[in-house]
């Protein structure tokens, strides 16, 4: 081998083992998880380029030993899966799914070997035609003998091409990974590590939901989405923008929303035990910015500097916890968005995203004026008064799912404070003092001053002082 | 009770050195299609020379103290001023955009951080081809020089560079910095809002009493920057678009004086300067470079 490479050549070819570990590396399991499943949600958008994912659905079961995800979503075809879909990295000639969650080309390998050390992955396509352009393959890998072995290649087990499938055959790809990792195993029996993932799921991918598709973890029954909402009425108007950026390569749409949720209501018909308002973006560990790019959740609640809190808005305090904003950004090309490879963060050097964060910024100025316009007016509220409109407004208004904004406003409308009542002019501070003299030199200044009680004498002398001296 | 700018010349003819340099904001829009957005105090002078000056007629004042309502309705000079009561940072926000501004946020403290965030939000929120000007308080009257730098980094923190001493303090040495800082701010800002960094275009130094600084500039935007060339708002000789600064100083002359300078200024060259005896020639400059501006009765 040695004796076949030129002396002027110097070998730098990756040993699989570094590969797979600098793979894995900077991704952590949950978001691992959320990856598989862009795959699905592209899949399933990839057929339905009207948005509408009705009837798709995407199945997550994880057992002691083994974690499957399957989908409806149209499957992998066997000349995807041969040139494309396995490679690392995304080959400059595959166009891929417009709108798509998926871009960089690792995310489904990545995932895979995060989780475990064998995998199978089962694809029923039909093809355009619906003819017999159709196709359907199995594969299963042990990653341990891969790594091993020179070629980076993987094998077919049964591959069927050029085939008809049955007018109701579901087509989709199940993907099985097994030989779990030991710490990925003790995680995914975790209760609490399976809550996250469920939390993160309905979270991240709640735009889907919404639209329709169902998302089992464990479960016969779906998640249930979050449904962004704030308050809006006649007298409440959020904030809502809307605009393009322009990127290299394409434009970049984005929908911004952003205003406050009314607070919690704390009477007692509320059962306390319903936690539908959890699904409604209403804890207060729930303030701040949520960014989507492409319908797929990449900030959550984010209150740091990136989105503007402390520079130039106020940082975070509690007082803004009614806060929440929506910033939605869209582009038939997923490379624009400006997201980091393991989708868990902002790319902040990106330029869509900084014209995006100016007016994120600037809008959150905005809205924290309102608050604490509202703020100040509550501070000087005497009990007996009737409660000013800024306050009825903000206290009353329910939230409406922003889905139903139709107005575009580039301010947050709120009714306005009431002038302040004038002060009382202050009361002036006073300081006693008290000294000893000698009586002699007292009665010769008593004269001088013609005073006649010791107190008269101090006041009439400190007078004097402060007359030549101070004034 | 006599106008207020009679105490403060420097005040005053700077004032109007920018009113003159926003009549060239034509090339962008007509002056009156801007609006002025100011804090008037109880005076509202700057009001009245931008409505005169430009014919603005949309103007916001901004005032924080909440117990001066009645006077500044009865004061304000025309019915058409809004007027936004309370913290800047909490009114700026209702100013309507979207429309060409002038806004001069005119502090009498010493530059913080507040104050840069509400330069940073007026910078991002205006629309390219909008005038922001700041005025705040040189950080070096009634401050004793060994205490400037702390005074400076108390109010600034880590905005104040590490590379400072304590002999860069002297005269407008911690006004420089202030400048260096509000620059760097609105230069962010610009670049990050509308795609090209603020333009500065104002520097001034003046001291009425306390050393103040005004600097200022506008918003640009890769579409609108060779517009704003066509302004040529270098040919102003007040115009500083770099470090230096221009200071303005207005001597003090009697009215003969004044009638005989500018009887002999007009036309003569800038290197003969007219010379009255016993007025020394350092102010005869000062009076060269700034009695156009000069408010008084000539």
């Amino acid at each position: 081998m040695v004796t076949s490479i030129p002396d002027t050549t110097v070998n730098a070819g990756a040993e699989k083992r570094f590969f797979i570990e600098m793979l894995t590396k900077d991704i952590e399991l949950l978001p691992a998880i959320v990856d598989l499943v862009d795959n699905s949600v592209d899949g399933a958008r990839g057929l339905h380029p009207d948005g509408d994912l009705d009837g798709q659905w995407v199945k997550i079961k994880v057992k002691d030993d083994s974690f499957t995800i399957s989908d409806n979503s149209g499957g992998i075809s066997v000349d995807i899966a041969r040139h494309y879909a396995f490679r690392f990295g995304r080959s400059k000639d595959f166009t891929g799914v417009k709108r798509s969650v998926g871009q960089f080309g690792v995310g489904m390998k990545r995932a895979i070997f995060k989780i475990g050390q064998a995998f199978t992955v089962k694809s029923a396509h039909r093809g355009e035609t619906g003819g017999s352009d159709s196709s359907r393959f199995d594969m299963s890998v042990d990653v341990e003998e891969w790594a091993v072995q020179e070629a980076w290649t993987f094998e077919f087990g049964n591959v069927q091409e050029g085939i008809t499938l049955a007018a109701g055959e579901e087509t989709g790809t199940t993907i099985t990974i097994t030989k779990l990792h030991p710490s990925v195993q003790d995680d995914l029996n975790d209760p609490s590590v399976a809550q996250l993932l469920r939390t993160e799921l309905r979270v991240r991918h709640q735009e889907s939901i919404q639209s329709g598709l169902k998302l089992y973890l464990n479960s016969e029954t779906p998640l249930v989405a979050s449904r962004p909402s704030l308050q809006a009425s006649a007298v409440v108007r959020p904030v809502y923008k809307q605009f393009q950026v322009e990127a290299l390569g394409g434009t970049v749409d984005v929908k911004l929303y952003a205003g406050t949720v009314a607070p919690p209501k704390r009477d007692k018909d509320t059962d306390p035990e319903d936690d539908g308002r959890a699904e409604n973006f209403q804890d207060p560990g729930d303030a701040g910015w949520y960014l989507f790019c492409n319908d797929r959740l990449l900030l959550v609640a984010d209150r740091t500097p990136i989105t503007g809190w402390g520079n130039p808005a106020a940082a975070y305090h509690p007082q803004y916890r009614l806060f929440r904003g929506f910033v939605y950004l869209s582009a038939d090309d997923a490379s624009l968005l400006p997201w980091n490879t393991t989708k868990t963060a902002v790319d902040r050097d990106s330029p869509v995203f900084r014209a995006v964060q100016s007016e994120m910024k600037t809008t959150l100025v905005a809205v924290q004026a309102v608050i604490n316009r509202a703020k100040q007016v509550r501070a000087r509220l005497d009990e007996e008064e009737t409660k000013p409109e800024i306050l009825v407004a903000l206290d009353e208004t329910p939230d409406q799912p922003i889905s139903s904004l139709t107005t575009v406003s580039s301010q947050m409308l709120a009714p306005a404070s009431p002038p302040p009542k004038p002060h009382t002019p202050a009361t002036p501070k006073i300081q006693r003092i008290q000294y000893t003299v000698e009586r002699d030199r007292y009665k010769e200044v008593a004269e001088a001053l013609g005073a006649s009680s010791g107190s008269e004498v101090g006041r009439l002398t400190f007078d004097y002082f402060y007359d030549q001296e101070i004034d | 009770m006599a106008r207020q700018y009679e105490f403060r010349p420097a005040k005053a003819a700077q004032r109007r050195m920018i009113v003159d340099a926003c009549r060239r904001l034509t090339a962008i829009a007509s002056p009156d299609q801007y609006q002025y957005v100011g804090f008037g105090g109880l005076e509202f002078i700057d009001f009245v020379e931008f409505h005169r000056g430009l014919g603005i007629p949309q103007m916001t004042s901004i005032e924080h103290d909440t117990n001066m309502q009645h006077r500044l309705d009865f004061n304000k000079p025309y019915n058409s001023i809004r007027l936004l009561i309370g913290e800047a940072r909490d009114q700026l926000p209702q100013i309507d955009w979207a429309k060409l501004a002038i806004t001069w946020l005119d502090y009498t403290d010493v530059l913080t951080t507040d104050i840069l965030r509400d330069v940073d939000y007026v910078v991002r929120s205006s629309q390219p081809g909008s005038v922001v000007l700041v005025t705040v308080n040189g950080a070096a009257t009634d401050v004793p020089i060994p205490e400037r730098l702390p005074n400076l980094r108390s109010k600034l923190g880590d905005l104040v560079t590490d590379g400072l001493e304590q002999t860069d303090m002297a005269g407008w040495g911690p006004t420089r910095v202030e400048r260096g800082i509000l620059q760097a701010t609105a230069h962010a800002a610009g670049r990050q809002a509308h795609g090209l960094p603020f333009r500065q275009l104002f520097n001034f130094e003046y001291a009425d009493d306390a050393k103040m600084l005004t600097w200022g500039g506008i918003v640009t935007s890769p579409a609108l920057d060779r517009t704003i060339d066509t302004c040529r708002f270098d040919d102003l000789t007040f115009v500083r678009t770099r470090d230096d600064a221009f200071e303005i100083n207005v001597p003090v002359l009697t009215e003969r004086e004044i009638a005989y300078l500018e009887t002999e200024l007009v036309g003569a060259s800038a290197t003969a300067l007219p010379k009255i005896k016993g007025v020394c020639s350092k102010d005869i400059r000062a009076f060269a470079q700034v009695y156009r501006w000069r408010v008084g009765v000539r």
